[in-house]
């Protein structure tokens, strides 16, 4: 806790000086302050709860899972095969050169308002750092171990199985960490351009009501659900990697 | 136990061969050192026999058989522990015996047998960044040994630690040979390792390597240090850095 203090004075400061400008502009719709934020969120703990959350949430946990079961597949044919890896990896970094609000509307177009629109604006935004890191993680592990286990007659299997798979676990929960977030912003931004109910829906349909502290008040919940739950997943890589303490 | 036949060797078909119609021979339970200065090519004899390259022409035989033939046909230690950090010392361990599909039972007994023998039964469970240099060069060589290989290659395996724990680590690896009655290939540059360590010594002198020059140490086991200061040792050791100190300016 002790080396986090710096940071939590540092934000309370911050929430304080805005508090502060909040009252002096005196216009929620422009400038909404935390306190105001915190009200609105208590107001509409029904639909923020109940209705907006785990639509947000189900969106999210499809797009993520999806992405990261298509990143590691991805990541362990590229790192098998030479061909595959020069032919997947310019799509994969060029699908990253797309607009994904430009091109959001065309799922809209194909899915309808249906969850599926959205859980694919998650995908594009979420299977690229999986894909990547976890393709670093692999080609990231000695060159010398894998000579050390051809020396003891290992085969390719056997040097992924025992060498590459545990040596990329550390990328793979860093992928993971960086994914949670990204696919909650991918809900999101998917929820803006076109859904009936979502936490970006909510804070989209707010904005037209000038309800300043409306809008952020499911952002503020967004980004606290985030914290959560990569906190969670570090909790897990601490309890499943032991090794990697301390070092 | 170890013949090489009329090897060639080179990076590319482009390039000089690095190793050229070299042939020697390794008898069943010696201790030979390999010198020669850094970039000779040592390495490379190490990584023909471990077949992670191929020779151009020529034959490797382990106890008169072409190692193309078998898996993994001699035990390994490199320079660098290697241990693999997720896992623990037993399970570092056991890595080559499951590679070799031992049972899990014979795994088991002859892990706790060589976590004993290596002196860190109290070390089982650590992961290897609890472990001093020394310590993590022991359970290297304890898993070399368990890849059950006649033949083990050591490619400088103490470079990298402090004089102290080197000479004691040189005098524990020297008991450990004469209880297991091991063939061993030992790279080292280090002249007096070499002399206070081999039957031995092979000197790589030319390039391309043609022929390997065998040097006879002339003394009696089991060794003391004091070895390292008889005149004659002392003789022995000043001509093979002079040697050397010649090829390194070639």
């Amino acid at each position: 806790m002790k080396k986090h203090l710096s940071s939590v004075i540092f934000m309370f400061a911050v929430l304080i000086l805005w508090q502060m400008a909040a009252a002096g502009i005196n216009a929620a719709y422009i400038l909404p302050s935390p306190a105001g934020i915190l009200v609105r969120l208590w107001e509409l703990r029904e639909p923020l709860f109940k209705v907006h959350l785990p639509s947000t949430m189900l969106v999210t946990g499809i797009g993520l899972a999806i992405s990261i079961g298509l990143g590691l597949a991805l990541a362990i044919v590229m790192d098998m095969n030479d061909h595959v890896q020069r032919m997947l990896y310019p799509i994969i970094i060029a699908s990253q050169t797309i607009p994904t609000t430009a091109i959001a509307p065309l799922f809209v177009l194909w899915f309808g308002y249906s969850i599926w629109s959205r859980v694919l604006v998650t995908i594009l935004m979420t299977f690229f750092p999986v894909t990547i890191t976890v393709y670093d993680g692999f080609q990231s592990t000695s060159r010398e171990m894998e000579d050390l286990m051809i020396s003891m007659g290992a085969g390719k299997g056997e040097i992924f199985r025992r060498l590459k798979l545990p040596g990329a676990l550390p990328y793979f929960f860093s992928a993971v960490k960086m994914a949670i977030p990204i696919s909650i912003i991918g809900a999101a931004i998917g929820e803006w351009l076109g859904a009936q109910s979502g936490l970006g829906y909510f804070s989209k349909r707010m904005m037209t009501q000038l309800d300043g502290a409306g809008v952020f008040a499911p952002i503020v919940l967004l980004s606290v659900t985030a914290m959560i739950i990569v906190g969670i997943i570090s909790a897990a890589e601490r309890a499943l990697l032991p090794w990697r303490r301390e070092i | 136990m170890l013949d090489f036949e009329n090897v060639t060797f080179s990076w590319s078909k482009e390039k000089a061969p690095l190793i050229k119609d070299l042939s020697f021979h390794v008898t069943p339970g010696a201790f030979v050192a390999l010198i020669g200065v850094s970039g000779c090519g040592k390495s490379t004899i190490f990584k023909l026999i471990n077949r992670l390259i191929q020779p151009a022409s020529g034959q490797i035989l382990i106890r008169g058989e072409d190692i193309g033939k078998s898996r993994g046909p001699a035990g390994y230690m490199p320079q660098k522990d290697l241990l693999f950090p997720w896992r623990t010392i037993r399970r570092n361990l056991m890595l080559p015996m499951e590679i070799a599909r031992v049972p899990a039972k014979e795994m088991e007994e002859r892990t706790s047998a060589m976590l004993e023998e290596i002196g860190l039964a109290d070390y089982a469970d650590k992961y290897p960044h609890d472990l001093s240099g020394g310590m993590r060069q022991r359970v290297s060589f304890g898993r070399t040994l368990l890849t059950d290989a006649d033949l083990l290659l050591l490619d400088e395996p103490f470079s990298a630690l402090d004089a102290l724990t080197r000479i004691n680590m040189q005098e524990w690896l020297l008991k450990e040979w004469s209880r297991y009655h091991k063939t061993v290939l030992f790279i080292t540059h280090d002249v007096e390792e070499a002399i206070f360590m081999s039957d031995q010594i092979y000197l790589v002198h030319d390039r391309p390597i043609r022929s390997l020059e065998v040097i006879d140490v002339p003394a009696d086991r089991p060794r003391t240090r004091d070895l390292l200061t008889r005149p004659d040792i002392v003789q022995l050791k000043s001509s093979l850095v002079d040697r050397l100190r010649k090829e390194a300016s070639l």
